[in-house]
Formats: structure tokens, C-alpha cells, sequence
């Protein structure tokens, strides 16, 4: 409790501890800025083989986008990233998912402490109808037991800054989270799970169902964020992708066909599929 | 022919146009007609039920028939109803009490917790359970549980009360085993499978993403349940446990057989009673004075009055709780 609390206020008060440990993590690992890694993934539903041996890596600080027409399987790789095909009946997830080098399908991890360190967003906005906008973002620390009001109140303003939310809610905090917008509960989406300071940020599709401006508030905002975080987004638009993103990985029917740096791939893909894709000829 | 000129001669026949005119309107004439029918039914019996009961409120006052606490068919022709009105309160509140949190927990067990094949199993018994008909459930009162509460709780309580704390004794009552507490009991299993199956509904309604959005936060199992599934379903499970209450207000035929039918107060916790619906379908028969007949025909105008505002909170509570799309209105 008090280790929690302590970090808390190291993460509020700015003196942050984890890019220390990004740091000590990459000594250890060896791994060059490498912040999770996958090693032949695959992921089943019964006898349905959803993505097939995927192995790609997620830097620090930058972004990776993974897209790939409907169905290939972007979004399934996503949720195996914090476990949250433990949920789905009769999925089945082989292979290893590595954070900071440490694999988070070993049997002794709990993914609950998993999906604390690898927040998510999704699809559709998904505040708590019934919580107000504070108790919203805050949701995550109340789970881990933190009931200190003024630690709280710092955590919540940080994190709807962070999501470029709290000048347009500072004054109704304690209005329901459901009367907001949806471009507005979205990024409320985004500052819970920027609350609990995962390490991690797995966005799927998190502009789908926004209008054109507020999708370009949340680019802006991945932008800010990737300073902090190693972020993994899924998006059906290339033109997102390509604005936002460092590298991309193009998924084609649950396997991985090309990765590589954003840049790189947009002028100049190795793969002709990938090429295919990029130019509008399928997908 | 050719298969196209074929097709195009069925397409140009002249369409029964009468046919289409008539088709519409008499569909539509019949939908109007069977739904407004349902408001003149409704509202005709309420003015039955008051036209029969009248007479028992002009002998008595409206609220002096509500209030008064004297039944007697037999030598002063008095007719009070407040004894049925607060024994149907008082078993039904009590009811449903016994029967919100078990329910709850059951529904949430079938929908978050058991694996599918279990989940179906006991939903389909909860299922079974409501279809039993009441007047066997009020059979199996009279030879199995009453008898059984007699000699297990009842009698021990009493023989400790008498010789302890006989004071006690006018509140506990009569421990024959038909009473009170016995309906009260029977009630709250029949009320279950209801709240049970609304509650599940309800659960049921919530969104795949809420659950997911609080399993992002690293939330548990009961978290989730706490965090994002009770409160969206909220509406739904509260308007469940008032419907369950509307039935164990209404329900005659096991709680007639099992809580011993006494008109009079004082009523006490294990002695008999008599509700609303008890004392109607016990002294029908039997009434051949005008008043009486009048008398309980006013008493089915106020169980009528009561059901339709129950339902109506229900209506009220689901509308005000309930949540769409993301939305708390």
C-alpha cells in the first residue's frame, strides 16, 4: 500500500521512477529501446486459428500501428498483449508476450497486475455511466485501494490534462461521465487509463466512431503521449497510421507480412501484398 | 416465351389494387380496435370492481373502509379491510426482503460466474420453479413444510418462550405451523425465480465493453461485477425485485392454504393471519349478504389499485435507472 502510494505521488509530483526503469530494463535485456516483444504468438478461438505465429517488437516512446484489412486479425494480436483473451471462452493464446523482457503468459503472473502495467482503450468510448467524471478516471486507483482524497484529486487533474480533457471538464467534475461527448468520453477513456501510469498504452481503433475533429484531438494527443509510453494502436485508416505512427506492422489474414518503420514501408514496402494493400488495390 | 417476357407478364398483371386497399385497412382497423381494447379492459374492470364494491364504501367511508380493523360476515355485518391490507403488506415486504439478496446473488452466479452448461442448467430449473403451479406449492406447504417448521423451529421457539419469557408469547403466536411467517416464507421461495430471471436479464443487457473497459483497469472478477456490471443493470434488477413484489402481493392459492386464514387482529409472527387475495377467494363462496359480497369486491378494487401503482414505480424506477447507449437518463 505504501510502496503504491509513494510511487503514486514520485509519478504525480513529476519524479517519475520509469524511465529508470525503461533504462535498467533495457541493460538488462539488452534489448535496444525494445519495450515489449512477442515470440510466436498465436492465437486460437477453438479450432480457429485467429493470428498465427507473430513475432513483433514494441519500442519505447514511439508508436506502432498495426493494420491490415477486416478480420486479418489486428485486434485479436492487440488483446493478447494484456491478456484480455483470458476472458474470451475457448481462445487459446500460445507463444510468449514479453514486457521489459519478463513473459506475461508465465503461469505465476496474474493478469490482473498485467493489465494494471498495459492499459487499453477501445473501440467505442466506454466511461461508466453511472460514475461521475472524477470517479471515471480515478476507477483504477480505487481498485489498488487508493482512497487519499488529495492524491486523488492530483492524479485525476493529471491524467484529463494528459488527455487534453481538463479545460473543457474542470468545472463539472461531478457531472455523470455518460453526458459527455464522444469525442470528450473518449479521451475520458484515454485519462483512465493513463490514471494507474501503465507502462504500456494498447489503443484499438480508438477514433472509429469519433467525427473527423475530435479524431484529429486524439492524433494530437498520441503525439504527446509517446514521449511517456510505448503505444500500440490498430487502425482501419492508413492515412491515421501513417500520421501518427513509427512503425507499422501489416497484418494479412492472422499473420504478420511486413514490419517495419512507418516511413519506410508507406515510400517503399518490401512485400508486394503490403504493396497491394497501401495503394487501395484490396482490403 | 422467353423466361424474361415470362417474368415482366406477372410483373405488369394488374395488382389486386381493391385487395391492397382493403389488405391495409383492415389490418390496421384490427390493431387499433385489440390495442385500445386493452385500455377499455383495463379500465372497465377497475370500474366494475368499484361499482360492486360501492356500497361497502358509502356503508363504511372510503378511508373507514381502509382503516376499519372489524371483519365480522357473521352477526354485526362490519366490514373493515385494514387486517388484509397490512397482512398483505407486511408478508409481501417481508417476502420479498427474504427473497432480494438470494435472488441476486443466483441471478449473477448464472450470469457471470457458472460455466454455460451449468449457467443453463439452473437457469431452466429457476424456469421450472416459476411454472409450478401455486396451489401445488401450497400442497406441498400444508404436508411437507409446515409440519416441518412446526416441529423444527416453531415448537422449540415457543417451549423456550414459555419458559423464559412468556411476554413474548402474544408477539410469536400461535405455533400450529399455518401462519405468518410460514406464507411469508413459501412466498419468498415462489417470488425468487422471478427476481432470479429479471436479474439475469438485466445482467445480461449490460455491454460487453463495460466489462472489458473495467477488466482494462486490472479490475477482478467481483470489481468487474461491482464496477461496471451492477450499476448498468441497476434499473433492471430493482424493477425486477418491484415486479416479484407485485406477484407476491397478488398471489392467492398458496399463501389461502398456508396462513390460517384469522380475520381479526391482532395478527403475531407464527399465528395465522389472512391478506388481501386470501380473504377473497376463502369467503366468496360464502357470501350471501350483499354487504359482504359488496365488501370484497371493494377490497378487489384496492389489491387492483395497488398492483397497477406497483407497476407503474416499476415502470418509473426502470425508466429513471436505465441506461442507453452509454448514457445514465
Amino acid at each position: 500500500m505504501e510502496i503504491i502510494l509513494k510511487k503514486k505521488k514520485m509519478a504525480v509530483t513529476g519524479l517519475s521512477d520509469k524511465s529508470e526503469r525503461v533504462k535498467e530494463g533495457i541493460q538488462k535485456n539488452g534489448f535496444d529501446g525494445i519495450r515489449m516483444e512477442t515470440r510466436n504468438l498465436t492465437v486460437k478461438y477453438g479450432r480457429v486459428t485467429g493470428v498465427k505465429e507473430i513475432s513483433l517488437p514494441v519500442y519505447n516512446e514511439k508508436v506502432t500501428a498495426l493494420i491490415g484489412p477486416s478480420g486479418c486479425g489486428k485486434t485479436t494480436f492487440l488483446r493478447a498483449l494484456n491478456r484480455m483473451h483470458d476472458l474470451t471462452r475457448n481462445a487459446t493464446v500460445t507463444g510468449e508476450v514479453l514486457l521489459d523482457g519478463n513473459n506475461i503468459y508465465h503461469p505465476k503472473v496474474n493478469p490482473v497486475t498485467i493489465r494494471r502495467k498495459i492499459g487499453m482503450v477501445f473501440q467505442k468510448p466506454t466511461p461508466f455511466p453511472t460514475m461521475s467524471i472524477f470517479n471515471n478516471v480515478v476507477a483504477g486507483l480505487k481498485l489498488v485501494g487508493i482512497r487519499n482524497k488529495e492524491l486523488l484529486n492530483e492524479v485525476c487533474e493529471k491524467a484529463l490534462k494528459q488527455a487534453a480533457l481538463f479545460d473543457e471538464v474542470k468545472d463539472r467534475l461531478n457531472s455523470p461521465g455518460g453526458s459527455l461527448s464522444g469525442g470528450q468520453q473518449q479521451r475520458l477513456s484515454i485519462a483512465r487509463a493513463l490514471a494507474i501510469e501503465p507502462e504500456v498504452l494498447l489503443m484499438d481503433e480508438p477514433t472509429s466512431s469519433l467525427d473527423p475533429q475530435s479524431s484529429s484531438r486524439i492524433e494530437d494527443l498520441i503525439h504527446e503521449l509517446k514521449k511517456n509510453y510505448a503505444i500500440v494502436i490498430v487502425t482501419h485508416n492508413l492515412q491515421q497510421a501513417g500520421r501518427v505512427s513509427d512503425n507499422t506492422g501489416f497484418f494479412y489474414l492472422g499473420e504478420l507480412i511486413e514490419f517495419g518503420e512507418t516511413e519506410k514501408m508507406y515510400t517503399n514496402p518490401v512485400n508486394k501484398r503490403t504493396e497491394e494493400y497501401l495503394t487501395g488495390k484490396f482490403g | 416465351m422467353k423466361r424474361e417476357e415470362k417474368i415482366n407478364d406477372v410483373l405488369k398483371k394488374p395488382v389486386g389494387v381493391i385487395y391492397r386497399w382493403l389488405g391495409d385497412r383492415i389490418f390496421l382497423s384490427a390493431a387499433v380496435i385489440l390495442g385500445l381494447s386493452i385500455i377499455f379492459l383495463s379500465f372497465s374492470m377497475a370500474w366494475v370492481l368499484y361499482g360492486e364494491g360501492r356500497a361497502a364504501f358509502s356503508e363504511f367511508g372510503f378511508w373507514g373502509f381502509l382503516k376499519g380493523t372489524t371483519w365480522d360476515p357473521g352477526i354485526q355485518l362490519i366490514f373493515g379491510a385494514l387486517p388484509f391490507l397490512l397482512g398483505t403488506i407486511v408478508t409481501s415486504v417481508a417476502a420479498l426482503l427474504i427473497a432480494f439478496f438470494p435472488a441476486i446473488a443466483i441471478g449473477i452466479f448464472i450470469a457471470e460466474y457458472a460455466p454455460r452448461w451449468l449457467g443453463n442448467i439452473i437457469e431452466n430449473l429457476v424456469h421450472l420453479i416459476a411454472a409450478i403451479p401455486s396451489v401445488v406449492v401450497g400442497i406441498w406447504g400444508i404436508f411437507v413444510f409446515a409440519p416441518w417448521m412446526r416441529e423444527t423451529i416453531y415448537m422449540p421457539v415457543f417451549n423456550w418462550a414459555t419458559e423464559n419469557s412468556p411476554s413474548l408469547l402474544p408477539v410469536l403466536g400461535n405455533p400450529m405451523g399455518y401462519g405468518m411467517a410460514t406464507a411469508t416464507i413459501v412466498l419468498a421461495l415462489m417470488i425468487i425465480p422471478f427476481t432470479t430471471a429479471l436479474t439475469r436479464d438485466a445482467i445480461r443487457q449490460v455491454p460487453k465493453e463495460q466489462r472489458e473497459a473495467a477488466w482494462a483497469l486490472g479490475a477482478t472478477r467481483w470489481e468487474v461485477i461491482r464496477m461496471a456490471v451492477i450499476p448498468y443493470a441497476r434499473g433492471g434488477i430493482l424493477a425486477g425485485a418491484i415486479l416479484s413484489f407485485g406477484r407476491a402481493i397478488g398471489e392467492t392459492m398458496a399463501v389461502a392454504m398456508l396462513i390460517g386464514n384469522k380475520n381479526t387482529f391482532p395478527f403475531s409472527i407464527m399465528g395465522p393471519a389472512a391478506t388481501m387475495p386470501s380473504v377473497i377467494i376463502n369467503e366468496f363462496r360464502e357470501a350471501v349478504g350483499s354487504l359482504h359480497l359488496s365488501s370484497l369486491m371493494a377490497i378487489g378494487f384496492v389489491l387492483f389499485v395497488i398492483s397497477l401503482i406497483v407497476n407503474l414505480v416499476a415502470a418509473y424506477i426502470t425508466r429513471k435507472l436505465s441506461i442507453s447507449g452509454g448514457q445514465a437518463v
